[in-house]
Formats: structure tokens, sequence, C-alpha cells
């Protein structure tokens, strides 16, 4: 072994430069030992105990730096040296002016005028500092999961009383004053105001409000467990009145999954005060329960957005349940698909990012008879035995916390999507993948990009067993997306990738092509 | 450019003529030290902690691009601290003023609070502190002195680092517990200076011990010359073991006298502040250097453990042998 020794007398390198410089040396490969620090006694003493000293370490004074590493035979030792002038030289960015702060109290202190904290911490920690923004008079995002029942009801109290949001636990999305926080697209200005207990959800209705010609006024998210009997709705509640009573807002949207019962009573008794209409999408929900209300019911979250946008503009709120493209279209597609697959090929895999995409995934298929088994099932018969392993028709919401455990979400890192899709394609029943690609911010800066090489991979397994494998896409973004909604699209069709406008109008032809595949 | 706040004993200093001048030491971005006769004298950018010997100037200022070299002649007068070259100098006028000891007396909680309080601390640690500097050490602690009641932290597997000053720092803390004024100089020279950091890891966390059993003092009523006493003397074999920078902070932090965020959070300790006002201060005084401010959290919980456990606070106030030369027997 070669010891590379670097001194430097009389230096003084404050501790988060000494900190990096450790932590770079001990990356480089060929280093196996490395000390970094001033030349104290004991430093001296440790380095000659780690076998990293000579004559020119244990002469050194406490006053000075040093830097000792053990590194294989052929290791030159100008080669730390560089790098550690480069460490120690590098240009800090250019931001000495900002005032860094690392407490509540502190931010507020710096941000005069601030009225929203976006809170983003360990479960274990996030509600105490919630509350605390809120004793601050700041309205509260909070991202953060593994918050307790108890905590949130205790949050949202505090809020009501004090007139301020509380957007989650567990709150991906949402858009106030027209500025996007956290996942979230960029989306035209409007009067259409959305409340969503529901992330994706919320981003597909407002994404296809977009696309429709309307726009947002304002997009409140509640977090998943709002609308519970334990929570009783609370956050959807206050979101409701405060739309209704925003002049800017012209027709309001609600988004969940179905509420406990009570609670759906609570929230559509308000519909009647509202005095302007009210789509609501308690995604496959109680239609009836909702049309008594006075509000109106929805068969998809594209239904939802579609519905909002004609009583907008004055038109009848009609259901949408078919396509686009003109069914004749839509015909030839399928059977081209489907020609293209081996015998035996019957089944569906859908890989999701979004929960709620997913679940509404599920619902639609399951009404045209398909059983779907999940790591989120519709009833607990459906759970997967082992999430990581799929059966017959499998819907999996790889968003959700088994998959996420250590991991980023696969919106933001489709790797695990990507080594499933690859997975799937050694199955040589499956006949349909159907993939959501989720844009905005937060999400990928390339979702379609990062799945390309896995669906070559999948279309190549497939192939070289004499099958083909038909892929399903939609991509849930608009134009003004950071990613660019176009050359995403065009890299998937590019793929082969069949792209529908909507997650709904993808299900259904996910399930047209089964419906072919089983002679339906 | 301003002082917006300046320590009490550098501005007395400077007025009684005992600073007149002195050369820059060291310059960093949020910081510039100079070196006089009467010690280090610190300036601060504004974002940064008042700290003895210190000033902090008004808002952020970035040091490193001031043009100071090191052994630049400064001059200090009461208007202003000028360099010896074209660069602003800091005008002292209108500053606030801060006083770097224990204020007394100090406002205490009762001592059922005192321990809720430590127990919110221990949770702070938890969540904020980062481990790097000595944490694995005081880890080590928790397992091999379970008396002091210590909060488990995650423990790595034994390092070679650790192996190495593992006997030599049980031995430190056992003489601290016990309030053994001889073994523990002795033993405090065996480990001053060991650790990464310009103010190496172990010192800062001498330096939390000490600070911690001063304000303990206050808040026991014990006598504080003796802890003053076993404080000097801890660091006595200091010099020549560690850095300029580290030995002027063990000197100031033997008298009790340490950073605002550091005496806010004992304050909050020990004074019966709320849970949010406590987490407040850990995560400024976190926010010290890269892992100094966790090494002095880890100091003064240690500290407090020893204190607030009767039966080592027993060894402390009932111990004839404090090694005080003017104190009598009891």
């Amino acid at each position: 072994m070669n010891l590379c020794v670097d001194i430097r007398k009389g230096s003084y390198y404050d501790s988060v430069a000494l900190m990096l410089v450790t932590k770079e040396i001990k990356k480089m490969s060929g280093v196996t030992e490395v000390i970094v620090g001033m030349g104290t006694d004991l430093n001296k003493e440790l380095a000659a105990n780690l076998g990293l000293s000579d004559v020119r370490i244990s002469g050194l004074t406490p006053n000075d730096f040093f830097i000792a590493a053990s590194a294989r035979e052929d290791f030159k030792a100008e080669t730390i040296i560089n790098r550690v002038d480069e460490l120690l030289n590098r240009e800090k960015p250019d931001n000495a002016g900002e005032i860094r702060v690392n407490t509540l109290g502190a931010a507020v202190r710096h941000l005069k005028g601030a009225n929203m904290a976006v809170i983003s911490l360990p479960g274990k920690y996030a509600a105490a500092e919630a509350a605390r923004a809120l004793q601050n008079g700041l309205h509260v995002m909070l991202f953060s999961d593994n918050v307790s029942v108890e905590e949130e009801l205790e949050l949202k109290k505090l809020g009501r009383d004090k007139g301020l949001l509380v957007m989650g636990p567990d709150c991906g999305t949402a858009i106030i004053n027209h500025v996007p926080l956290c996942f979230a697209n960029v989306v035209r200005k409007g009067s259409i105001g959305i409340v969503g207990a529901s992330g994706t959800g919320t981003q597909e209705v407002s994404v296809l409000v977009d696309r429709l010609g309307g726009g947002v006024s304002q997009v409140i998210g509640t977090g998943g467990r709002d609308l519970k009997s334990q929570i009783g709705g609370i956050m959807m509640l206050e979101g409701f009145q405060a739309l209704i009573d925003d002049p800017e807002t012209k027709v309001i949207v609600l988004i969940s999954k179905p509420p406990a019962p009570e609670v759906a009573e609570k929230i559509l008794s308000l519909v009647k005060s509202a005095n302007k209409p009210v789509v609501v999408d308690f995604i496959g929900g109680d239609r009836k329960q909702i049309e008594r209300s006075g509000a109106f019911a929805c068969i998809s979250l594209e239904d939802a957005a579609r519905k909002a946008v004609s009583l907008l503009n004055g038109k009848e709120a009609e259901d949408f349940e078919g396509f686009e493209k003109p069914e004749t279209e839509i015909s030839e597609l399928v059977t081209k698909e489907v020609s293209r697959l081996g015998s035996g090929q019957k089944y569906l895999r859908a890989l999701y990012t979004g929960g709620t995409l997913a679940d509404e995934a599920m619902k639609l298929l399951g009404r045209e008879g398909y059983g779907i088994y999940s790591n989120i099932p519709l009833t607990p018969e459906m759970k997967l035995p082992d999430i990581r392993k799929s059966v017959k028709h499998t819907c999996i919401d790889l968003g959700d916390d088994d998959f996420t455990l250590g991991k980023p979400h696969p919106m933001i890192d489709p790797s695990g999507r990507a080594e499933r899709l690859v997975q799937e394609a050694g199955d040589e029943e499956i006949a349909v993948v159907l993939m959501d690609f989720v844009m905005g911010y937060g999400s990928n800066a390339d979702p379609a990009g990062e799945m390309l090489p896995a669906i070559a991979e999948a279309k190549k397994l497939m192939k070289e067993k004499g099958k083909d494998i038909c892929i399903v896409g939609y991509i849930c973004g608009t134009d003004n997306d950071p990613q660019g909604c176009k050359a995403q699209k065009e890299k998937l069709e590019e793929a082969g990738v069949v792209l529908m406008p909507s997650n709904a109008q993808a299900v259904r032809f996910a399930g047209r092509l089964l419906d072919q595949l089983n002679n339906k | 450019m301003k002082a917006f706040c300046i320590c009490e004993k550098l501005l007395i200093a400077i007025y009684n003529k005992e600073i007149t001048s002195g050369s820059v030491h060291s310059v960093f971005s949020g910081a510039c030290n100079i070196k006089t006769d009467k010690g280090m004298v610190t300036l601060l950018s504004g974002e940064k902690e008042m700290s003895p010997m210190s000033l902090v100037v008004e808002g952020p200022v970035d040091f490193k691009k001031l043009d100071l070299s090191r052994n630049m002649p400064v001059a200090f007068s009461p208007e202003a601290i000028a360099f010896g070259n074209s660069s602003p100098g800091i005008g002292l006028g209108d500053s606030r003023r801060w006083f770097p000891g224990v204020a007394a007396p100090i406002e205490k909680c009762p001592e059922k609070d005192l321990l809720k309080n430590l127990t919110v601390l221990e949770r702070g640690i938890e969540a904020y502190c980062k481990h790097g500097g000595i944490g694995s050490i005081v880890g080590m602690l928790g397992v091999e002195m379970p008396e002091l009641g210590l909060v488990t932290m995650e423990i790595y597997p034994e390092d070679k680092i650790v192996r190495f000053i593992k006997s030599r720092f049980l031995d430190f803390i056992h003489a601290v517990a016990c309030g053994d004024t001889g073994s523990a100089a002795d033993r405090a020279a065996s480990v001053i200076g060991f650790g990464p950091g310009l103010t190496p890891s172990m010192d800062d966390f001498i330096g939390g011990i000490m600070v911690s059993l001063v304000y303990l003092a206050g808040y026991y009523d014990m006598e504080p010359e003796r802890i003053y006493h076993f404080n000097r003397q801890l660091i006595s074999g200091a010099p020549g073991k560690t850095t300029g920078i580290s030995l002027e902070m063990l000197k100031h932090s033997a008298e009790g006298e340490t950073n605002d965020a550091v005496r806010t959070l004992m304050l909050a300790v020990l004074g019966g502040s709320g849970e949010e006002d406590i987490l407040d201060s850990l995560k400024r005084t976190v926010n010290i250097g890269e892992t100094s401010g966790s090494d002095i959290i880890l100091g003064l919980y240690v500290g407090l453990k020893i204190l607030t456990n009767f039966k080592f606070r027993g060894e402390w106030i009932n111990e004839p042998v404090c090694r005080h030369p003017e104190r009598e027997l009891l």
C-alpha cells in the first residue's frame, strides 16, 4: 500500500470544507483509508495507529492541516493533492447573500409576508412543525406521511379554528393562487376550483381542464385520509366553503375515493348553499346520493373535468364514457394491436405511478367484469399474495409505501417501474401493459425517456418467444409542463406505445384489447 | 459595514485600550478570526450566532471577498475596526451588546420538568444531530456506562477510531461524573484535540460538558467557584494539544461563556420553556459548523445527565476532595 500525505501548515479550513474533503477522498477509487484533520497530538497518534503516519505527520503542530491516506501501490499522491485543492478552492455558489435559516421562527422573521409552509419531514416530527406553522399564522401543506390520525385531527381542528388550510398529511398536489406546490402541473388560470383528497386524481382533473380550454382558480389538497370517519372531512369542507366564497371560482370540483357515509352526507349538504355548479367525483361512489344533493356525479376523473368545463361554458353536463377518436379508428387500432399478439396472450399488467389513476383503472375495468389483482385491491380477495409477482390481470400502484420504503417515488425515479416492466415481459401470457406518465413539477425530468430502454427490452423479450406486447400509455401533463408534453408523446409513440388522451380512455382501450383477446 | 451586535467583553476591552491592534489569523466565508494580545476576536456574518469575543455584522457578508489576507494588520478603536487595506472597516457605534456568560440568577423550572425537558432534548438529538463527529463515541458511552442513562443512539459497528479512543474516553467521563478534579485534568489531556474539525470534535464535546456544569451549578445552587476551578483544571493540559481556535473556545467554555444558540438551549432546558423553544434552539445549535454544534449538544447532554443524576450529583456535592485548594473539608 502507498501512503499519500498532504500537509498544509498554518492553514485553516472550515469544518464543512473538511467534511467534504474527507467524504470525497474516501470515495476515490484506490483509496482504502483516510484521515483528515488538524495536527493535534491525538490525531497524529490516531494516524499512526491506523498506519497512516510517517515523519512528516509526526512533526506537525496542532495548527497544521493534514490529510493522510492509504491507497493502492500505483496511486499517486498528486492525485489526492489535486483533488483536495479542487475541493478547497471550489467557488461557493453565489448565494453568500442569502440568509440561511434553520428554524421556522427564523424563517417567519426573515420572509415577511409568508403565508404558507410546505412541510416534508419524517412523520415523527412533521406534526409538531405543522402545529408550529399554524401557530405562526401560516397555512400548511403537509407532504409528509406517517403522521398519526390523532395528530392529523388535532392539526385540522387547529387549522379550522384559525381559518387556515391544513393540506395533508400525505398531500402531494396543490395549486394556490396559481402557484404549483409539490407535484403539480402548469395549468391555465381560470374559474374552476378543485378540492382533492387525491394527488394524481387532482392532477388528472386539472390537466384535462386545461386541455379542454378551461383553467383553475385554486387546487386545494386535503390528504388521503381526510374523508375517513376519524377526520370527518374537515379540510374538504373548509376547502369547499373557501371555493364557495371565492368570487373567482365559478365551478367547483370535489375529488376523493368514496368517503365514509356520514362524511359524504356532510359534504353534500353544502352543495345547496354553493350557488354555483358542483361536480363530485367520489371515485366509484354513490351516484344517486350525489345527484340527490344537486351536484353532478361523474363516472371518471376525465368525466369530472369535462363536466366542469361544460358547466362553465353553460352547456349540459353529459357523461363521457367513450373515446375522443372516432369509434372506427379505435376499432381498427384494437384489431391491429391484437393481430400482433400470439396465442395464449391474454392478461393485463397495469404499472402505475399514480395511486388514484390505478384505482380508477381497476374500477373501470371492474365494471366490465375484469377481476384485477393488486397491491391496493378493490376487495381483499384480490390482494396479490406477493406484490412483487403479478398474477393474471394485475394492476400495481408503484407509489405505494411497500415499494417506496427508502426509495424515491416512481414519479421521481422510474427505475423501479422499468425493472418491473422487464420482469413482466418474462410472462408469456401477458398481452397488454398499461402505464401512466405523470409530468409537472416534482416529477422526473424525462418520464418517457427513462422508460424507453425497458420498453424496448420488454418487446425484445417477447419477440424472442415469437410474441409481442401491446403497451398503452397516458401522459398526465400539459404543454407548459417542464418536461414538454409534445416531446414526451413523440418518444413514446416512436417506441410503439399507444397513447390515449386520458387515463379513462387508456383504460377503456386496454379493456377493448382484452375483450377482443378473450372474445367478448 | 456596521456591527449589528458585539460581545460586551470585547467592547470593554476595546474601550479600555486592552485591545488596540491585531492581525488576521484566518478567513472563512462567514467568519474572520483576528489574533490579538487578549486572544482571538471573531468577526461573524449576519446570520451567524453571537459568540464570546466576537461581533456580528449587519446582514450577510462573505469575508473571503474582502481581500483579507493572513497576518494583515487590524486596528481597533471605539469607533471602528479597520483593516490594513482598502476594505471597508466595521463601524461599532449603535451596535447591540451581548453578554457571553450565564445571566444570573437563571430561571429554574421544577426538577420534574427539567427531567421532561431532558427527554425533549433526547428526541431532538435523535432527530436533528449529526453524528459524524463525536456521535459514535457517545453512542459507545451509552452502552459502556448504562448508569448514565443516555438515550440509545444508533450505534455503528465499533470501528478502529472508536476502539482507539474508547478506554481513555471512558476514564475521562468517569472522572467528570465523580467530580474528581485531579484525575479529570489528566484524563482530559489524554483526549483533547481528538477528531476532525478546526475545533476538534472532542474539544467541542468537552466545551459542552463544561458549559452545562456551569449552568447546572446555578440550577442546583452549587458553589460556582468549584465548577470554574474544575473546568479550568480540566483544560489545564490543553495548550499545545489542540488548535489555537479550539483552545480559545475551551477557555471561554470553562467560564460558562458560549455562543447564543447554546446559551438559549441551556436556559430553555433549565427554565421551563416549552418543547418548541428547546427544539428551536437545538436546531440553531446543530447549524454551527459541520458537526461542532452537534458535538457541543452531546457534551451539554452528558453534563446534564451527570448532574441531574442524584448519585453523581451526590459525588460532586459530598466529595470532600474536590481538590479546591481553599475549600474547607466537609
